[in-house]
């Protein structure tokens, strides 16, 4: 039993669906297309996927599947179920009003 | 849909946990592999590129953890291994956990027992269809009817019956009956059922009752002056007496000497509507006529007899009904009115108002007999738990001190204290569960003791005590219950530990709290002060069952035979069935061994008959209400009931000659006073066409008791039955012997047998039919008394716990005050000192809390009350006893111990 260590959990859950909303992918390549796209601003501890994924697996946004790999190896494949998509529309939205307002007090001008 | 994935992989994680772990396992090697890959292209060794990778991966262990929780099911498996870790700790130690185990089994299982019971006799609806549309027509409160009644059901006669079918709007079926003796020997020894039924035609179709053979009765079945009707037999009746052959119906059998067709058995788990009985064979009522002869209650309009229920029609509640009813009752009984009724009768008759009152639970004078007994009953046995769970709770907490270097050492090494509450309640609930099932299967036993106690030959009690979902959920409830009550308070004390200080001293207990020897004894004050509660209890139905055992009857109880004899089968007329009678008496003051022998129309404590009487004495007119028998000569003698003025009755008091009574003091002091009443007359009131009756005394013999062993004696009056022009085809026959009972019942036997093959007799004791008219008394003297043994056991065992825990944790006090010079026997009076104490408070507290309990218990005892001094002064000392003892054998023992010892284990 431990706590919830990641502050930034919530937000990881949402970058994972975004990404998984392209195209299904095992945690590997969630790395590193999160990296890549972020031009490596974002990096999570590569370990803390997992738990995200699992986690958003249970509460049945993504369903796995095991596939053969590019180099031939079996891997878990994460795809977006419809809920998934819907959670993530609703998040997406969530965050531009967040990001709207946070950049709306940010660019105030001292006085 | 979202669930249903969620609950999918979770079933799949708890059933296929394997599979699912090595998935993960190899999700997370797929992954680390790609780390080293990357590094090895970056030009690393092999073991710098798997250092790397796991150093960029992070803590790997917690991950696993963190996906592990993440399938939503650790509570479920940590669950499960507190429950097999459990199991473990408490076959570790069977003695506690069989004390344990014992204490929760008998305290939950007399509560399920009594709550079976209360359940059957109240909770339970009638198992017909739609029981809530049913309702009982009667008047409530009747007083002041007058007739003859025939059982706890007797609301209406059957004129009443016919007006009220014919003239109501409330309801779309109405159905009557009435239960009865049937005798289904055809000759020689009768062969009783209790359990026979009078209904009317539409009797089964109203509660919807199916026949599971043949067919049940309809309303052509009970058409007035029927002479061939058919009988319903009771599903159980004809398992037992036909084994289920498909063939009896079309047969015939015998009631009353007469033969009846059956025609169908109705389905099964169907008892009738009475709760607490059952019914073995049913009649329509228009055959009564046919089957009690003379006797029969059909024709009379003063015989009372018949219980009504009716089916409320769509859109009618009890409220309009009754109102309907209430309406229509002037009329009705106005219209059924007996002629020739006296002035006061009349007046009451034409009171009466029928009401409906609910009918779902059905009829019942066991539920209304039992209801208090049985609450106060739920409620000794909710004392009796709550006493085990302190006591449990109690060793717990002894438990607890011993496991606290356990308990300290999972804490130390990171476990929170929520796990390891969590897990000590665990192992309270697995006790709590093994202790209630156990109770839940002992509990049916005590329930068919109580009825076997209940019940007696003729007064049979069917309790259907089949465990249905009320008493499920008692039981659960029950179980949890419990195992908060004992379970909670030692967790929560155990987790709250001090860690260094539990490290430090070793996990000996010379340093535990202080705080928990004060909640033990706190535990054992309310222990002992329950236990007073029960010991009270147990001595106040115990005196009680004594009391109404060795009270002042005024007549022999022992060694009396009854025989009752039915001479229906002969068809007599009235001057052949008085020689009859007086032949069947001759024979048996003939057979040798039988010392006295007379007949009587009622028997102390069985039968009942009380009528009108007044008086005129010069200055002024007395009446009121006498009990009555009609007994024949050397009745008094037979009893052993003193003559004190007059004779008895004897060859002068034939039919014709002048009515004569004999009167018991009680009757004198009542009408006469100071008068001597022998040569004055008294009245009989006039009743249904008889003219007022003038009787003149003639004896006076002592008070005795009449209806029941509780009431004061009554007033008496004994007719001649030898005066009876017409007396009744059947007689009660007591009789002395010198011989054992058996042997003279057998001698009897013959003897009637010999008279006429066709006269139907049967034999009881005397003394049986006494003690049976206590059942209620013994049985709550029998559980009560259970409950006191139940606690006292526990109360000691509990203070000789906390005795013990007390001497072992003053060890070292104890054996420097030793090296010191200090006496032993001082050390003793030290520790009793303070049992004393704990006893005192708990004492005192019990005689306070008593009296809350008791109160109600007062309509139930005889010859005490419950706030008898004497009582409470014995439970008092009983328990102090008990206590004390238990106390003594742990501060002797601490007194005992060797200083040098005791200091070196410092």
């Amino acid at each position: 039993m431990s706590k919830p260590s990641d502050l930034l959990q919530g937000t990881l859950d949402v970058l994972i669906l975004k990404i998984l909303a392209l195209e299904p992918l095992h945690a590997w390549a969630i790395g590193q297309r999160l990296t890549q796209v972020s031009r490596d601003v974002l990096q999570v501890s590569d370990g803390s996927l997992y738990p995200a994924l699992h986690k958003l697996e249970q509460e049945g946004w993504v369903t796995a599947e095991w596939k053969l790999s590019d180099n031939n190896r079996r891997a878990k494949y994460y795809r977006l179920t419809a809920a998934g998509r819907r959670h993530l529309d609703r998040e997406a939205a969530n965050w531009d009003r967040l990001a709207a307002a946070i950049s709306l007090v940010m660019k105030m001008k001292e006085a | 849909m979202r669930w249903l994935f969620a609950l999918r992989l979770r079933l799949r994680s708890l059933f296929r946990g394997r599979a699912v772990e090595q998935e993960m396992q190899d999700e997370y090697a797929f992954y680390i592999d790609r780390l080293i890959d990357e590094h090895l292209a970056a030009g690393m060794s092999p073991d710098e590129a798997r250092g790397a990778a796991l150093r960029r991966f992070g803590r790997l262990a917690q991950r696993m953890d963190e996906s592990r929780d993440a399938r939503g099911i650790t509570f479920v498996t940590d669950v499960g291994g507190d429950l097999r870790y459990a199991v473990r700790v408490l076959r570790r130690s069977p003695g506690f956990t069989a004390v344990a185990v014992l204490s929760l089994a008998l305290g939950t299982g007399a509560n399920t027992a009594v709550f079976q019971l209360i359940e059957a006799l109240r909770l339970r609806p009638l198992p017909v269809s739609h029981p809530g549309q049913l309702a009982i027509v009667r008047v409530p409160g009747r007083t002041g009817a007058s007739g003859q009644f025939s059982g706890p059901y007797s609301d209406l006669t059957y004129p009443q019956w016919e007006k009220l079918r014919e003239r109501q709007q409330a309801f779309a079926n109405l159905l009557a009956w009435n239960r009865t003796t049937f005798d289904l020997s055809a000759h020689g020894e009768s062969r009783f059922t209790e359990d026979g039924l009078w209904v009317s035609g539409g009797f089964f179709d109203l509660l919807g009752v199916r026949p599971a053979l043949g067919r049940l009765f309809t309303d052509a079945d009970d058409e007035k002056g029927c002479a061939a009707p058919g009988v319903v037999l009771s599903h159980r009746f004809w398992s037992h007496e036909y084994h289920n052959d498909p063939s009896a119906v079309g047969r015939t059998i015998s009631i009353n000497g007469r033969r009846a067709p059956i025609v169908g058995v109705a389905a099964p788990g169907f008892h009738g509507v009475e709760v607490g009985r059952s019914f073995d064979l049913a009649l329509p009522l228009c055959a009564e006529q046919l089957f009690d002869g003379e006797d029969a209650r059909l024709v009379r309009n003063w015989s009372w007899w018949l219980g009504v229920m009716g089916r409320l029609k769509p859109g009618w509640t009890l409220e309009s009904a009754t109102a309907h009813l209430q309406s229509l009752s002037p009329a009705l009984y106005r219209d059924t009115l007996p002629k020739g009724s006296s002035p006061g009768t009349t007046k009451s008759y034409l009171g009466f108002r029928l009401a409906a009152e609910s009918g779902a639970g059905g009829f019942s004078a066991l539920r209304n007999q039992y209801d208090l007994p049985l609450r106060l009953l739920l409620a000794l046995a909710g004392i009796v738990l709550l006493i085990a769970c302190a006591n449990l709770a109690n060793l717990l907490l002894a438990r607890m001190t011993a496991r606290q270097r356990e308990v300290a050492v999972r804490l130390a090494l990171g476990a929170s204290r929520a796990r390891v509450f969590r897990q000590l309640l665990v192992e309270s609930l697995v006790l709590a569960a093994i202790g209630t099932t156990l109770g839940a299967w002992i509990a049916p036993i005590m329930c068919s003791t109580a009825v076997a106690v209940m019940q007696t030959q003729v007064d049979p009690v069917f309790i259907d005590l089949a465990i249905d979902w009320r008493v499920l959920v008692f039981v659960v409830a029950l179980a949890a219950s419990t195992c908060v009550l004992f379970g909670t308070a030692p967790a929560l004390g155990a987790t709250r530990v001090a860690l260094e200080e539990a490290m430090k001293s070793g996990g000996r207990s010379s340093s535990a709290p202080r705080g928990r020897l004060v909640m033990r004894r706190a535990l054992v004050v309310a222990q002992v002060a329950l236990s007073l509660v029960l010991v009270v209890g147990g001595l106040l139905f115990s005196r009680t069952l004594v009391n109404l055992l060795t009270t002042e009857t005024g007549f022999r109880q022992t060694g009396i035979l009854e025989l009752d004899v039915d001479l229906r089968r002969l068809a007599l007329d009235p001057p052949s069935r008085i020689a009859m009678r007086q032949q069947i008496l001759d024979r048996v003051r003939a057979v040798p061994g039988v010392e006295r022998t007379a007949s009587a129309m009622t028997v102390p404590l069985e039968n009942d008959w009380s009528q009108m009487v007044h008086v005129e004495e010069p200055a002024r007119e007395k009446q009121g209400i006498s009990n009555f028998s009609g007994v024949s000569s050397r009745y008094f003698a037979t009893l052993d009931i003193p003559i004190v003025r007059g004779r008895d009755f004897d060859e002068r008091d034939r039919p014709g000659s002048s009515r004569v009574a004999i009167v018991n003091e009680r009757f004198v002091e009542r009408f006469f006073g100071t008068v001597d009443p022998i040569g004055r007359p008294f009245f009989l009131e006039s009743a249904w066409g008889i003219a007022d009756q003038r009787i003149e005394i003639v004896g006076v013999v002592r008070n005795t008791k009449y209806g029941s062993l509780r009431e004061p004696f009554p007033p008496i009056v004994y007719l001649g039955a030898a005066q009876n022009a017409s007396p009744a085809d059947f007689d009660q026959i007591l009789m002395r012997s010198s011989q054992p009972l058996p042997s003279t019942s057998s001698a009897v036997r013959a003897a009637i047998e010999g008279i006429d093959p066709r006269i139907a007799f049967h034999f009881h004791d005397f003394e049986q039919e006494i003690r049976y008219s206590i059942r209620q008394e013994h049985l709550m003297a029998l559980l009560c008394g259970f409950f006191a043994a139940l606690a006292t056991i526990l109360a000691t065992i509990g203070v000789y716990g906390v005795m013990a825990y007390a001497a072992a944790q003053r060890t070292s006090e104890i054996g420097i005050r030793l090296a010191l010079g200090a006496d032993r026997r001082a050390i003793v009076r030290m520790m009793l000192g303070d049992a004393a104490t704990v006893l005192a408070a708990g004492l005192a507290i019990g005689l306070a809390v008593c009296p809350l309990v008791m109160k109600t218990a007062d309509a139930l005892l005889f010859g005490l009350q419950a706030n008898d001094r004497g009582t409470l002064a014995l439970a008092v000392a009983a328990l102090s006893i008990a206590l004390a003892v238990s106390s003594y054998l742990p501060a002797r023992r601490a007194s005992a111990v060797d200083p040098v010892t005791a200091l070196r284990a410092e």
